[in-house]
């Protein structure tokens, strides 16, 4: 008895691999693989959706060696929500959206300044978008970015991922998810930096430029800042894992320096009149070039004063974020006002704190060139 | 159930820990709006601690060294309570099969029906449940390891994307809601249940076993309750399935979405629930009705548990008042606090006569 049922429930389970069935459209050119999505407030006040797919028809042409115009195709429609816009472009294309491939969401500049946060919804409650994304402001506009040719044979917004990836080893380049961005809307008073990008035209094609960051509070574009102060704030976020920098010396000499390591804690002290914010920034440094011969020979003291002059420049960077963000614009990039349990008066005390900020950077190494031992 | 038949104290005790990691994986959060993210952490690790505490009348059970069922300790309430036993359990079964149905239909199908694959996973657990409780913990060895495995995975993938900026101050928003939180942390933990109720068929250390597995439950817990809250922050409280949605962040080299990796685990973990309920439902039947196994009893838990899934799942309100808490937590004092207590004091006032 117990053999016909196993059987029997074998049967009943092959009816379980019946999930790979054509009807809905799960073939590649039935599929449109979306790459990256931009979005504008269009003239109506609506939400303007644009989109760089892949171009899958490409792979019904293999064997007729025709070659194919682009690697991508472009798309745009209006609509009142994203999930609606990603539905009309079906209705356009006839093709089944695939938003797991999406590598980034490029937001207008008016758009970012109106509010993105009600945007924001469809990439947590569908879960085929990811959150994971990376998001970037555009100068302009989100159309521009995603419709740009970047190069030949190049899918721009593989491309844009992989320079906002590089925010990994170059500190003026912010990273950030949507999931990030998310979160500034949920928490009352944390902001956060979003990279801005515009366009270079380059020869025939065009160049993207990380030109700074945008922060936002609460979903929407409060201030942008250049890459010095983004790069202030990725230190103080902790959010390098090596960079390069170069410090213009007082008699014209340029050093440049490979950041190696860099580690950043913050201590808050609550027990005198004005909380103070100890900020401990230290880390190992590389010398890869120094422009002048006074330095071809290192000693020790040579040594020292470079430290020096790197922690300078460190300090300075880190100095300059605070006052721009926390201090004469209320927005608090860092999470200093985490530390407080009354959030509503914890913007004015981080605007009102000491902010202590030590660096200790070592030079690690100087390359292949001589040290005096 | 064969009476010679009985599984060791570690088979035991890895069915309980795949179950209650099954609890943690799919559980919906209680919005506790003056909690801070740090006070999530910090109940987990409070629930651990105060575990001992609230166990204690199933370690008491345990160190009886009782062979027969807790049932036969009452006399005259003894049906009933078997009874009132079976509908907890098939409470517990239509639970594990709803929010089964609600993470598949959300993740995978939310534009088509799940009425087939329901009834094909309730067969298959009908199937299973129907032989012997070794090959059902011998099973849930392997399913441990697999789940310990992509959780170990998960972890390790996490590392880089810790933010530790969202760390709160601990009870920023009062003591109140960090009791709230302990409080839906422990009712959560109704494995003890399925320990006295298998405590005559489990060989070995038994009372050492179960201390393990506190310690170990609740270090891992807290150990994934922190992953979740410092990876996804405040968004971790307004997911449907947080921890699935931690899993989505999670990505080792060129292998991304690593969710797909956690979630068929997730699925087999609550298949071998349903299967541990539904062979204690027939067992615990067959005892009480005297039916020497001619009376399907597995088929008709099978049949009620269904029909209680498909009904509930027509409307998301409905399946609100399965995975209600309140409920839920005074199904748990009853049943794994009340009713060890009860039988702890029933062997202490035999011993006492004996005496």
């Amino acid at each position: 008895m117990k053999k016909i049922a196993a059987l029997f429930l074998v049967f009943v389970l092959l009816f379980g691999f019946t999930s790979c069935t054509v009807k809905n459209g799960s073939e590649l050119k039935r599929r449109l693989i979306i790459q990256g999505i931009g979005l504008d407030l269009a003239e109506d006040g609506t939400l303007l959706l644009s989109v760089q797919a892949l171009n899958t028809d490409v792979s019904t042409h293999a064997s007729s060696n025709s070659e194919p115009e682009s690697l991508v195709k472009l798309y745009s429609v209006k609509a009142r929500t994203l999930s609606e816009a990603v539905k009309q472009i079906s209705a356009v294309t006839g093709k089944n959206p695939v938003l797991s491939q999406n590598r980034i969401v490029v937001f207008g500049y008016e758009l970012a300044k109106r509010g993105v946060g009600k945007y924001l919804d469809d990439f947590f409650r569908n879960d085929e978008n990811r959150f994971s994304v990376l998001c970037l402001v555009s100068k302009t506009t989100a159309k521009e970015i995603i419709y740009a040719g970047l190069g030949d044979n190049v899918i721009p917004a593989r491309l844009t991922e992989k320079i906002l990836l590089g925010a990994d080893y170059n500190y003026e380049i912010t990273k950030t998810s949507i999931l990030k961005l998310r979160n500034t809307v949920l928490s009352e008073n944390t902001a956060c930096a979003v990279p801005v990008a515009e366009l270079e035209k380059d020869e025939n094609f065009y160049k993207i430029n990380i030109s700074g960051s945008a922060v936002f509070l609460d979903g929407k574009l409060m201030l942008t800042v250049d890459n010095k102060i983004t790069s202030g704030i990725n230190i103080l976020n902790s959010k390098l894992k090596k960079s390069f920098f170069s410090v213009e010396l007082s008699d014209g000499t340029n050093v440049s320096y490979e950041m190696l390591s860099c580690h950043t804690s913050i201590k808050t002290d609550n027990s005198a009149e004005r909380p103070v914010f100890n900020i401990e920034i230290s880390g190992s440094l590389s010398v890869d070039e120094i422009d002048s011969e006074r330095f071809l020979n290192t000693s020790y003291e040579d040594i020292e004063f470079l430290e020096e002059e790197a922690q300078e420049h460190i300090k300075k960077l880190v100095n300059e974020s605070i006052k721009k963000c926390v201090i004469e614009n209320s927005l608090d990039v860092f999470g200093f006002s985490v530390k407080f349990k009354n959030k509503n008066e914890a913007i004015e005390l981080i605007k009102n704190s000491d902010y202590n900020i030590s660096v200790n950077l070592r030079i690690k190494r100087m390359g292949d060139s001589a040290v005096s031992f | 159930m064969n009476k010679a038949e009985k599984i060791s104290s570690y088979q035991l005790f890895l069915l309980m820990a795949v179950s209650r990691a099954l609890s943690t994986l799919t559980f919906i959060p209680q919005i506790n709006e003056n909690a801070g993210l740090i006070d999530y952490i910090a109940a987990s690790v409070a629930a651990w601690l105060f575990m001992p505490v609230v166990f204690m009348p199933v370690i008491l059970l345990i160190k009886s060294n009782r062979t027969d069922s807790i049932f036969t300790l009452f006399p005259k309430a003894g049906k009933p309570l078997s009874i009132a036993v079976c509908i907890l359990l098939l409470f517990m079964a239509v639970f594990t099969l709803s929010r089964l149905n609600l993470f598949i239909s959300t993740v995978f199908f939310p534009e088509k029906d799940t009425t087939v694959l329901m009834i094909i996973t309730l067969l298959a657990v009908c199937y299973c449940a129907s032989l012997s409780l070794e090959p059902v913990a011998r099973a849930g060895t392997l399913i441990f390891v697999f789940l310990a495995l992509s959780l170990a995975v998960i972890t390790v993938s996490l590392i880089d994307k810790l933010e530790f900026n969202y760390i709160t101050p601990v009870m920023s928003g009062g003591i109140s809601s960090v009791i709230k939180l302990v409080v839906s942390v422990t009712v959560r933990t109704v494995e003890p249940l399925f320990l006295i109720l298998l405590l005559p068929v489990t060989n070995g250390n038994v009372k050492k076993g179960f201390i393990i597995w506190i310690a170990a439950t609740g270090l891992a817990l807290s150990v994934i309750t922190a992953l979740l809250t410092l990876s996804l922050g405040e968004s971790a409280l307004y997911q449907l399935f947080p921890y699935h949605a931690m899993a989505q962040l999670a990505d080792l080299g060129v292998l991304e979405r690593m969710d797909a990796l956690l979630t068929g685990v997730w699925i087999i973990s609550a298949f071998l629930r349903l299967c541990l309920i539904l062979y204690l439902i027939n067992d615990i039947c067959q005892k009480t009705f005297k039916t020497a196994n001619k009376v399907p009893f597995t088929a008709i838990s099978g049949v009620i548990i269904l029909t209680a899934v498909l009904v509930s799942e027509k409307s998301l309100s409905y399946s609100g008042f399965i995975f209600s808490l309140p409920l839920r937590a005074c199904l748990f004092v009853i049943f794994v606090i009340l009713l060890p207590t009860a039988a702890v004091i029933k062997i202490k006032i035999k011993e006492k006569r004996v005496k």
